[in-house]
């Protein structure tokens, strides 16, 4: 809880200090704060407390989340150092905004109360609206933000008439006692029950980008700058991932027969939707929001297929998807600046070329997203297979894994293109701290996946 | 004593420091600058040797017999438990010494001998990721371990093979030996799938304990010792799949002397002697192993006589000796086997590295009929060769004496007869070696192109170091005969279980050592005689001769026959399935799939436009369709 | 039940029904003409001139929605200010730190220069 209400205190702090005219010290100050509040996550770990009537619940599930958000949020941190160096304005409010996001994400892991994922939900979502209009002059910029906006408001607006009728239904918003009420109808829910809850599980499907609810992630994924699209990418998802399995957790499980089979249509969706779309991308930063939409379709099936060991396999699966994807967008950045603004898979060409090393990481990073062992991504999938197979999910898991061989071409596709020559070769450079990033991103994903860690939650 | 045990976990340091090695000069090669990559490999390897040392002196003052070093878990599914391990036992140790301390010297050689190469940063980042299998090879404490660094170093060997692969033919040598290696190679892993399947695990310890509960001669374990000894003729190359390694003389000398002479194609007699427990169980393999090596030490020491290919004569010699060993594994003297593992790796790679500075001298040159008189132009080349092919020859006291005389000497206990035919290979081998001794060194230059010079110190150390060890290495192994205690026998008798075999009286073996040298004797006069004296040279390739002349040369018409019988039908087998089985069937199924997916994948993308009302009208159609479903379906 | 909702979908027929009706009827029953007097737009009995899509400073959106943000910040006053005997101390604490906050980002966007007007 301490570390809840440091982290919003802090993120005013970081927004003031922008006013200092020293832009070097933001990043290390801003890490340094994330550091503090990660110390004061842990210091909660294992006691379990409640607070504000109950509506905040600090368990082992929201620390554990919490800190891998923060870990992840550090790496892009110190990823900003370098990439907010040319900015000349604003860069305060950078920094700033994530803690804010953050700050939503900690309410979405620890939240019993439907009210309080609505207020971690905004207060996710609005710095998000800011951030991925991020650049000013870029009309694409511009777009994405006013996109997301729309849309996002648009899934709001469900998800609070979700609430409404929930509400109205069962006169209550807290999920313990939203649980006790739907429980008492023995799966045969009224319709305007059933109609809120499907509102909000589309609205938090929404926020993690399941398909039908997809549609805004490419175009936001590709206008928003890259640094934004590769928080959006980890930290947002992996706190929709945590709200949505306490969701289902503390309030709507067991599932009437009729919403559960909604969710695995969604998930059958996901993962076909983002595959068949990815095969066809050219553009690097559409390529990884499609991607994102199968792993979220990987992480519903854990979640739908066993509930209960579900939560250490989501943290495992979003802790190292986020390792893997970071420095991806980290390399991409590089190469898209050594191409002149270009995005397309062709400026990887000539990368092997030039950079070795940064080839044959990007070579291990890929593998890890496309779940091939030694990495960790496949320990992850395979986690999510084992689970589901032990429930019995045996169709949709054979469904999962075509989908997860599917998926190996395209990110295969980038790897050729990154070992192929290139006719005009651009000079790339990449400063040391980013070298080190991508490095030390790399060997941890290979070592996660051989010394798989579990964390009880 | 014991505390010294846990000081063995520096063991994982000696692959460590090689597969460092080799990812700084593989991801940096571009970077180094000329000669740095050799000096960073070779001194990657010689801290491996250094590492080895240590725990050659930790295990012998812990007084315990082995130490086993488990790094992770690395498979566990089911039953199947397997940890990353590795086994620290006088076997190994042995091995690690050899790998490492040859290994060193041959990468320094190497700096000399590839000077001028452009592409010498990979050669070396390839080197060092052979050294780094060979490791993991001998020092697995499990089956699977040692697969890897098997398949490893046959991946490294085909890679090295063909490094000048800008040549045809040198790629297809590379080609050919990865081919034979992996005929082999499935019977290994057959035979590896049916330990577990018999044995519930791939562990060394395990197995072997479980294994000697076991009747001697048990049908499970013929097959399984019959499968692995298949993984072991590949990679050793005996009869009958050795015709690759002649052919791996394409690749440049020093990988020869490494992989093709010193230690890979060792690794073979190393997994045998590993396994010792199982082979003195299976006696139908051993006697197998018994013919196998005979008839290989024979045919291809005949096949030597009439090379003129300096290297290709010293494969067929590598052949032949490696034929000694699985005789000695077939005979259950394990030890001797590894004995002579080791007194051959400090001689051929002598050989192989002074035929290197011959060929260095001689601008590339490899026919011995074009070279002569190198004695005075290349005197530590001609006295450490001359070291090597008398320590080859089995004379004393050179290395090569102590070792082959320990193998004929098993073989006299088992028959007399045995004994005769190893010995008749022996004096062949003599044979061919003085012939490509006395052409090479003396005589008269007869290539007046070539301007022949002493090759520079980093080659020429190694070569005198390894002269040293060829010339002393058989004292290690002194027999009681002449008054040693036969210390390397007794130190590896705590890692392999050699079988008893009768003693034979004293007198009868200096018998048998009188005989023997006499007859080399007789035989080195009669090469100087016809090489020397009457300064013969063996004709050219067209010229006429005898029938039984052309087949040596043709080495009994192996090629042909393999061609023959196994190239061309699964050839024809090939070309059937490729044209229609193939290209019909299977490439226009799985074409379809990809086809059908790549249009789905079209047709996915065309909904996303961009358009935020079509994105606002999917959602809410979504969203009423779901309602739809929840409500009324 | 679903009949429970029965009444509401006879307001909302009617609702529309009513819509539609007088919309309908004026179409019919009014008189209709066109010169170009009657079409041009109704500006309090004044000409109309120029466009009425000219652009102005982006700087009149900034204050409007601060306005807005403030405006509405305020509103939270009104129920504590009714109640602040009840509420008490603890109630004055915390309307204190929240004014602290709202405080916070008035003193930024003034800092940030929103109220500059003529800054370029």
């Amino acid at each position: 809880m301490s570390a809840l209400i440091f982290i919003a205190i802090f993120g005013i702090i970081v927004l003031y200090l922008g006013f200092a005219n020293n832009k070097a010290i933001l990043a290390p100050a801003a890490i340094g704060g994330l550091l503090i509040t990660m110390a004061l996550s842990i210091k909660d770990w294992g006691v379990g407390s409640k607070y504000f009537h109950d509506m905040i619940v600090v368990d082992n599930f929201s620390i554990a989340f919490n800190v891998s958000m923060l870990i992840i949020t550090i790496l892009i941190f110190l990823f900003g150092v370098n990439y907010y160096k040319r900015m000349e304005h604003h860069v305060a409010e950078q920094y700033a905004l994530m803690i804010f996001a953050l700050t939503g994400a900690f309410l979405m892991t620890s939240y019993s109360n439907l009210i309080m994922l609505f207020l971690g939900i905004e207060i996710l979502s609005i710095p998000l609206y800011i951030l991925a209009g991020g650049k000013k002059s870029s009309y694409r910029s511009n777009e994405a933000s006013f996109k997301y906006f729309l849309l996002g408001s648009f899934s709001t607006a469900f998800f609070l008439f979700g609430i409404a009728l929930v509400y109205g239904a069962s006169s209550t918003f807290y999920l313990p006692e939203i649980n006790t009420y739907i429980a008492q109808f023995n799966g045969h829910l009224p319709p305007m029950l059933m109609v809120g809850l499907l509102f909000i599980l589309i609205g938090v499907s929404f926020k993690v980008a399941v398909a039908p609810f997809h549609f805004w992630s490419p175009d936001v994924y590709e206008g928003a700058p890259t640094l934004v699209t590769a928080f959006m990418a980890t930290v947002v998802k992996t706190a929709g991932f945590a709200a949505f399995y306490r969701l289902l957790g503390m309030g709507l499980l067991p599932l009437p027969a009729a919403l559960e089979k909604t969710l695995w249509v969604m998930t059958g969706l996901s993962l076909l939707v983002g595959n068949l779309a990815a095969l066809k991308q050219s553009n690097f930063k559409r390529l990884l929001a499609y991607s994102a939409i199968v792993h979220t379709g990987f992480m519903l099936l854990a979640m739908l297929s066993q509930h209960d060991s579900a939560g250490s396999v989501l943290l495992y699966y979003t802790f190292v998807y986020s390792l893997a994807t970071i420095p991806l967008f980290i390399i991409f950045i590089h190469m898209k600046r050594s191409a002149k603004g270009l995005e397309d898979l062709v400026i990887f060409r000539g990368l092997y070329k030039q950079k070795p090393w940064v080839a044959v990481f990007m070579t291990i990073l890929l593998m890890s997203l496309a779940g091939l062992p030694p990495t960790s991504g496949f320990m992850a999938k395979y986690q999510v297979f084992t689970l589901a197979i032990s429930q019995g999910y045996i169709a949709i898991t054979i469904f999962a894994i075509v989908m997860a061989i599917i998926g190996v071409y395209y990110y295969f596709y980038v790897l050729r293109e990154a070992f192929t020559d290139s006719d005009e070769p651009n000079p790339i450079l990449i400063p040391f701290l980013n070298a080190a990033l991508i490095v030390v991103c790399g060997i941890a994903v290979v070592l996660l996946g051989l010394f798989t860690f579990t964390i009880p939650i | 004593m014991v505390a010294l045990i846990p000081y063995i976990t520096i063991a994982w340091l000696v692959p460590a420091f090689p597969l460092v090695g080799f990812l700084i000069t593989s991801l940096a090669k571009n970077k180094l600058k000329h000669n740095q990559a050799g000096i960073i490999a070779s001194t990657m390897v010689a801290l491996s040797f250094i590492t080895s040392v240590f725990l050659f002196f930790i295990l012998n003052s812990s007084g315990q017999d082995s130490a086993t070093l488990t790094l992770f878990n690395w498979v566990s599914a089911g039953d199947l438990k397997i940890p990353f391990a590795f086994l620290i036992d006088h076997l190994s140790l042995v091995m690690m010494l050899i790998i490492t301390g040859i290994g060193a010297l041959i990468h320094i050689y190497s700096i000399g001998y590839m000077h001028d190469d452009e592409r010498v940063n990979s050669f070396f980042a390839q080197m060092n990721l052979f050294t780094f299998s060979m490791l993991l090879l001998v020092m697995g404490a499990n089956y699977l371990i040692l697969f890897i660094g098997w398949e490893g170093v046959g991946f490294c060997s085909y890679l090295l093979i063909g490094f000048w692969f800008k040549n045809p033919a040198f790629n297809y040598a590379a080609r050919k030996a990865f081919v034979m290696n992996r005929i082999g190679d499935l019977g290994f892993i057959l035979g590896i799938i049916m330990l577990f399947f018999t044995f519930k695990s791939v562990s060394f310890n395990e197995v072997f304990t479980q294994a000697a509960t076991l009747q001697s001669g048990a049908p499970i374990l013929t097959l399984i010792t019959l499968l692995l000894l298949v993984g072991a003729v590949g990679k050793s190359a005996q009869i009958p799949l050795f015709t690759w390694l002649p052919d791996a003389m394409a690749g440049p000398t020093p990988v020869s002397a490494l992989i093709h002479a010193a230690t890979m194609v060792t690794a073979g007699i190393y997994m045998i002697a590993r396994s010792s427990i199982l082979y003195n169980l299976a006696p139908i393999t051993s006697n197998v192993m018994i013919v196998l090596g005979l008839t290989t030490a024979i045919i291809t020491a005949i096949v030597g006589l009439r090379q003129n290919d300096i290297k290709k004569v010293l494969a067929y010699s590598t052949v032949s000796q490696l034929g000694y060993m699985f005789l000695a594994l077939g005979l259950g003297a394990y030890s001797a086997a590894i004995f002579h593992v080791t007194t051959h790796a400090f001689f051929k790679a002598l050989l192989f590295l002074g035929a290197g500075s011959i060929i260095h001298a001689m601008g590339g040159e490899q026919d011995i009929r074009k070279m002569g008189g190198l004695r005075s132009k290349m005197p530590i080349t001609f006295l450490t060769f001359l070291i090597a092919t008398l320590a080859i020859s089995g004379i004393p006291p050179f290395s090569g004496f102590f070792s082959k005389d320990l193998i004929l000497t098993k073989a006299f206990e088992t028959s007399p007869w045995l004994y005769a035919f190893a010995l008749g290979g022996a004096l062949i081998t003599c044979f061919y070696m003085f012939r490509l001794f006395y052409l090479v060194f003396f005589g008269d230059q007869r290539l007046s192109s070539a301007h022949p010079h002493e090759s520079p110190r980093v080659m020429t150390v190694p070569l005198l170091v390894l002269s040293v060890l060829s010339l002393f290495g058989g004292f290690l192994n002194i027999p009681a005969l002449f008054g040693g205690n036969s210390g390397f026998e007794n130190f590896l008798h705590k890692a392999v279980t050699s079988k008893e075999s009768g003693e034979i009286h004293s007198a009868t073996e200096i018998g048998l050592i009188i005989v023997s040298l006499s007859l080399l004797g007789i035989i080195i006069l009669l090469a100087y005689r016809t090489y020397v004296k009457k300064s013969t040279v063996p004709a050219a390739d067209g010229a006429p001769s005898s029938l039984i002349a052309r087949i040596v040369a043709k080495k009994f018409y192996l090629d042909e026959i393999f061609a023959a019988l196994i190239e061309k039908p699964f050839g024809r087998l090939s070309d059937f399935l490729f044209k229609s089985v193939e290209v019909k069937v299977l490439d226009s199924a799985v074409d379809g799939v990809g086809t059908l997916t790549s249009r789905l994948g079209s047709l996915v993308r065309r909904l996303q436009q961009g358009n935020i009302s079509f994105y606002l009208f999917a959602m809410v159609a979504g969203i009423l369709l779901f309602i739809i479903f929840i409500l009324f379906v | 039940m679903p009949q429970d909702y029965i009444p509401v979908l006879i307001q909302i027929l009617i609702a529309l029904g009513f819509v539609v009706t007088t919309m309908l009827a004026t179409h019919f029953l009014g008189p209709k003409r066109f010169s170009r007097a009657k079409l041009e737009n109704f500006e309090c009995g004044i000409e109309g001139m120029g466009n009425a899509r000219s652009p102005f400073s982006v700087k009149y959106f900034l204050i409007a929605i601060l306005f807005v943000l403030f405006d509405v910040e305020v509103i939270f006053m009104y129920p504590w200010a009714v109640n602040f005997k009840e509420l008490g101390k603890a109630g004055f604490l915390d309307m204190f730190l929240f004014m602290i906050l709202v405080l916070a980002g008035f003193i930024y966007i003034i800092l940030k220069g929103a109220f500059k007007w003529d800054r370029r």
